[in-house]
């Protein structure tokens, strides 16, 4: 099996690995200052692109390649259809045809009172007030037509870096420090790369690279270590190996819910496998995360997220039996593949970006956020386990099945719990190091213990007898929505206390939907379950 | 007590339905009182809940719960061993939370760069009464926010009592007006409100003359202004009622071939066509923003700014060079660094904008009838305002109603505690209070804001009152050396910010030393710990830093609870058959 493995990886990785950089390719590692990183231009390239255009690379181009085009005869540029927008009643405000998918900056900037539209939408957000879809687009659209003249003046490329060495990297707009001559022969050698590009010109463009690589060398040497890691991020961008890792874990469903109806033992080992690429591509993009950005990968929903995903995937690992199981294997490819996708469908932030202050301190920030979102990993698993239950006792209520799955709920909740509890405990400890207490009913604080207090009702009243096996499995639905409400709804809903530096906005109906759905679930089936227990 | 182990109401108290019970009823009062956290901001959720008498027996009730139940299962048995460990770290935990609600202390220190300090505010507000310099009689106004708590004290030796008849949390400067009886002539005051979902205001004056206030014939609502104009005939007041008319404005310019001779140019011409002032000059209009304001690095127009700074941007093409050039009426030597040296130089003068801000002009003639101007997103309209009936001001559902016109008006000053309102600033805390005198007659009111003293004479004694925020000194004072924000390059958001303290404590050795507090390293004397909670910087660069405060004897226990707990939880999961 491991061979088995081995192979797919390779295959996988291969295109990647041939060397031979293009003039295009050094081009992608030129170093560039951005939302206080320095990153490779290829980052910066394809989060413009998919800002403006909603694709990484568009039209056919990369993201490097779609960068120098809008450099290339500024001018035209302006009336090139590359500005998604899509919201009509946004489109109508400018009398804009609707049937296209893609409008002109010139289209917005030449219509009157576009800056009063954003500014009206800018303070909208500022107070926090509700923004409609169209001013979502008019936020997009504010941030499209700054990229584009930021890139095509050249304010937003801070290409140049600072004579003395320190952070502040200049725009080829305006050269600080920097004498005449010297502003000259960079804007010369960036002009070529201009010109290599227009013409498709490789000698003009190596060349342009060239000069500009040692202009400026002069006062900024990318060293190994950066260098290596520029590579990993090009490489992480443009292999999407979370993407990857969902369409395995999605395989690895497809083939136990074989196995489950075929007994086919081939089927049985294919989920394996692809369970375990999964694993190990999901694993390796977290390394690589870890590896450009220097920090643990969990400072925003999005990283949490994806982060859950894998601590569900380890903790399953870590608590199967010996013998295989089936459903619980099913559970935890669900797991992967449902939240991978998620992340990967949902608005979230994806981007590479730098941490709050609040949370540059790795050490507590490893131990404390981890841990809970470990936790957050098991309950999904449990919750995951507990939808698989309920459609079996529906539709099969005397399946064999049916015990073994309510112990395998019962375990994950148990080390969610624990999880969860020392994950509370170490953040108690952050919390007393870095503002002074241990606890001070922090919303977010709040809400981890109502969930630990609702699994622990659950505990108990098992004990008691008050609940069964069904009443378990309904009951750990709602404690589920108690974690959701402490992961998502603190930050998203309630929006206030200490924990504010991952506040955000939006989707708020979805997560009521599905609160409501399993509300009512919950309540239906217990009602029915309740019905039958007295009728039989 | 073990024979007693069988009582009913023992049995009741450490019972696995209590436990039920009070795991579901402590979740849902925690989320109620996370939901008031988010509606009505944190403080109010601690004084509502978490800092109340009765949210410490509902934490008595779980201890209870989890002694009796523990208890009940004494002697404890080997397959004990978990349980009893998880449930009596929770006792330790709940024992150590106990010693830190009932003498833990929170409280924030602001201190300016080069202050020294020891005065930490708690939250919440006092209401203290001095004589001679010391204190005699002190009230805990949060309870009593917004309520009228109709409590008395007496004043030692004078059988005089002071009542306290009013807290507010929110009060403001205000004038009443009267018809003047001397001197002034023709300065209209007038009484009206302003009614509108967003807001209610009642009860507002404007008045063009009031020494005390300059700002007397202004309102500003959010955005909006509302303005009262004195004509001096009625054609000033056909003026005031016409739309403003914006001037563009003229550029000067100036060739180094023929300095003498400046050019100007209108831009309202230049707007409409190219033009060439002179020969190898060609100036072609590209954008003009009436209020230029720079945002996030980008030039943009906001008209809520306060002063205009008009500016003009034009494709200047000479002989040698085509290239923008961007021109700001009230930055005159701001040139653009990528421009490169003409012979020609630009000045832009002369432009005033007209500001789209919404706003509504109230011009009252002699005869008695008050005119209106109003100008907002939908236009202006204009028109007669009658006494008494309600006028749209097309600022969204407001309507104006005036209801008192004093054609020559004085001020007279007063202060209004107001309800709460988002439109309003500068409102702070105020108590009302009367002395009442040895027949309990009433006599005049008293009203004392927050952070403000009062002289009261009573009887043939003086008294001090203060009214301001709850402060804990300090056995040691902390003076702020440095406070330093440091960014992410490129970029206004903080990466760190840090201050430099130095401590003196007399009391213990050494008796003084420094430390930097900043994120996650925190100073700790004596039990007492500062963490780098918040900074601000004034506009005239002057730094503060907010420094939290706590002092927390539990924690230790708690930690040593939390630990128990944990091994417990661990032993009860892992070394349990599992069933």
């Amino acid at each position: 099996m491991i061979r088995l493995l081995l192979i797919t990886l390779l295959v996988l990785i291969a295109p990647s690995l041939q060397a031979e950089l293009s003039p295009l390719e050094k081009l992608k590692l030129f170093p560039i200052l951005d939302r206080g990183r320095v990153k490779p231009l290829n980052t910066f390239a394809r989060e413009s692109a998919y800002e403006i255009t909603g694709k990484e690379n568009p039209f056919g181009m990369s993201g490097v390649e779609f960068f120098l085009s809008l450099l290339d005869n500024p001018d035209k540029v302006t009336d090139r259809p590359i500005i998604k927008i899509q919201n009509h009643d946004l489109l109508k405000e400018f009398a804009l045809p609707l049937n296209q998918k893609y409008y002109s900056y010139n289209s917005f900037t030449k219509a009157p009172g576009l800056e009063k539209l954003f500014s009206e939408v800018r303070q909208k957000a500022s107070m926090k007030k509700k923004l409609t879809p169209r001013d979502e687009a008019v936020r997009s659209l504010e941030n499209a037509i700054h990229l584009i003249s930021g890139i095509i003046q050249g304010e937003s490329l801070f290409l140049i870096p600072p004579k003395d060495g320190g952070a502040n990297w200049q725009p080829l707009s305006r050269m600080m420090g920097y004498s005449m001559e010297e502003q000259q022969a960079y804007i010369e050698a960036f002009g070529k790369i201009l010109a290599g590009y227009h013409q498709n010109q490789g000698t003009t463009l190596t060349e342009g690279i060239q000069s500009f690589t040692e202009l400026r060398q002069q006062f900024f040497t990318i060293d190994s270590d950066m260098q290596s890691r520029f590579e990993q991020e090009i490489l992480y961008l443009d292999f999407k190996p979370y993407r990857k890792s969902a369409i395995f874990y999605a395989l690895s469903v497809l083939f136990i819910l074989f196995f489950l109806q075929t007994s086919n033992p081939i089927m049985k080992t294919l989920s394996q496998c692809s369970f375990w690429v999964a694993l190990v591509l999901h694993t390796w993009a977290l390394g690589l995360r870890v590896y450009i950005l220097e920090r643990p990968p969990v400072s925003n929903m999005y990283e949490s997220v994806v982060f859950m995903a894998w601590a569900s995937g380890v903790i399953f690992l870590i608590t199967q039996a010996k013998k295989f199981n089936s459903w619980y294997h099913l559970a935890a490819s669900v797991t992967g593949a449902l939240t991978l996708i998620l992340a990967d469908l949902l608005p979230m932030d994806s981007s590479l970006g730098v941490l709050e202050a609040v949370l540059r301190s790795n050490y507590w920030l490893i131990i404390h956020v981890m841990t809970i979102v470990s936790s957050y990993g098991a309950f999904t698993l449990s919750a995951i386990l507990a939808h698989l239950y309920l459609i079996l006792r529906v539709t099969r209520p005397a399946h064999e099945a049916l015990s073994n799955l309510h112990g395998l709920i019962l375990n994950s909740i148990r080390v969610g719990a624990l999880l969860l509890v020392v994950g509370i405990i170490l953040g108690g400890i952050w919390a007393n190091e870095s503002w002074g207490r241990f606890w001070g009913w922090d919303p977010k604080e709040t809400w981890s213990l109502i969930a630990f207090l609702c699994y622990m009702a659950l505990l108990h009243a098992r004990k008691n007898g008050k609940i069964r096996q069904d009443g378990t499995v309904l009951w750990s639905l709602i404690c589920y929505l108690m974690i959701l409400m402490t992961w998502y709804g603190v930050n998203y809903i309630i929006g206030a206390g200490l924990h504010s530096y991952g506040f955000g906005s939006g989707g708020t109906h979805w997560f009521w939907s599905f609160v409501a759905f399993e509300v009512l679930l919950a309540s239906y089936l217990g009602l029915q379950f309740k019905r039958k227990q007295k009728h039989g | 007590m073990s024979k007693h182990k069988h009582h009913p109401i023992l049995q009741k108290l450490g019972s696995l339905n209590l436990a039920i019970f009070v795991l579901v009823f402590l979740a849902i009062l925690l989320t109620i009182a996370t939901w008031i956290e988010g509606q009505y901001g944190t403080r109010n959720a601690n004084l509502w809940i978490y800092k109340t008498r009765w949210f410490d027996l509902v934490l008595g009730l779980v201890f209870v719960n989890i002694f009796f139940a523990t208890w009940l299962r004494m002697p404890f048995r080997r397959s004990h061993t978990g349980f009893v460990m998880t449930h009596a770290g929770i006792l330790i935990i709940l024992i150590g939370s106990f010693i830190t609600r009932q003498i833990g202390q929170e409280g924030m220190l602001s201190l300016f760069e080069g202050e020294q300090g020891n005065a930490i505010v708690q939250e919440g507000t006092l209401f203290k009464v001095y004589s001679q310099n010391s204190q005699i009689w002190e009230l805990d106004t949060d309870f009593f926010e917004d309520k009228e708590p109709n409590l008395a004290f007496s004043l030692p030796g004078t059988g005089q009592r002071i009542l306290i008849e009013k807290v507010s949390a929110h009060s403001e400067d205000s004038f009443l007006y009267t018809t003047a009886q001397t001197g002034l002539k023709n300065q209209p005051a007038l009484r009206f409100s302003l009614k509108g979902q967003m807001a209610n205001l009642e009860n507002q004056w404007l008045a063009t003359h009031n020494p005390k206030n300059p700002q007397a014939s202004t309102l500003a609502i959010g955005p909006a202004q509302i303005e009262l104009k004195n004509p001096v005939s009625p054609q000033e007041a056909q003026i005031l009622l016409a739309p403003p008319e914006p001037a563009h404005g003229n550029l000067y310019i100036r060739d180094e071939e023929n300095p003498d001779q400046e050019i100007v140019l209108s831009v309202r011409d230049l707007m409409q066509t190219t033009q060439t002032p002179t020969d190898g000059l060609k100036l072609e209009f590209l954008d003009y923003y009436p209020f230029a304001t720079v945002i996030e690095n980008t030039l943009q127009n906001d008209p809520g700014e306060q002063f205009a700074n008009p500016a003009i941007r034009f494709l200047l093409t000479t002989d040698e060079s085509s290239e923008p050039v961007l021109r700001f009426q009230n930055i005159p030597e701001f040139k653009s660094s990528r421009e490169t040296q003409s012979r020609f130089s630009f000045r832009y003068q002369d432009a005033m904008p007209v500001s789209s801000k919404p706003k509504l002009t109230l011009i009252p003639l002699k005869d008695g009838s008050i005119l209106y101007a109003s100008q907002s997103s939908r236009g202006r309209t204009t028109g007669t305002l009658s006494l008494g009936s309600p006028a749209a001001t097309g600022w969204m559902d407001f309507t104006l109603t005036v209801h008192e016109y004093i054609p020559n008006a004085t001020a007279i000053p007063s202060m209004v505690m107001v309800a709460k309102s988002p439109l309003m600033k500068s409102v702070r805390p105020a108590v009302r209070f009367r002395i009442l005198n040895s027949r309990n007659e009433m006599t005049t009111e008293h009203t004392v804001r927050y952070g403000e003293d009062y002289e009261l004479n009573a009887g043939d004694q003086n008294y001090r009152i203060q009214f301001g925020p709850k402060l804990l000194h300090l056995p040691f004072s902390i003076e702020l050396k440095d406070f330093r924000k440091i960014d992410y390059p490129g970029t206004s958001r903080a990466m760190s910010y840090e201050s430099d303290v130095i401590v003196t404590d007399p009391a213990h050795a050494p008796v003084t030393f420094e430390k930097t507090i900043k994120m996650n390293h925190i100073l700790i004397h004596q039990g007492w710990k500062f963490y780098q909670a918040d900074f601000e910087i004034l506009p005239d660069g002057r730094e503060i830093s907010r420094l939290q405060v706590g002092y927390d004897p539990g924690t230790s226990i708690i930690y040593f609870g939390c630990i128990l707990m944990v091994l417990g939880i661990i032993t009860m999961f892992w070394f349990k058959p599992s069933s």
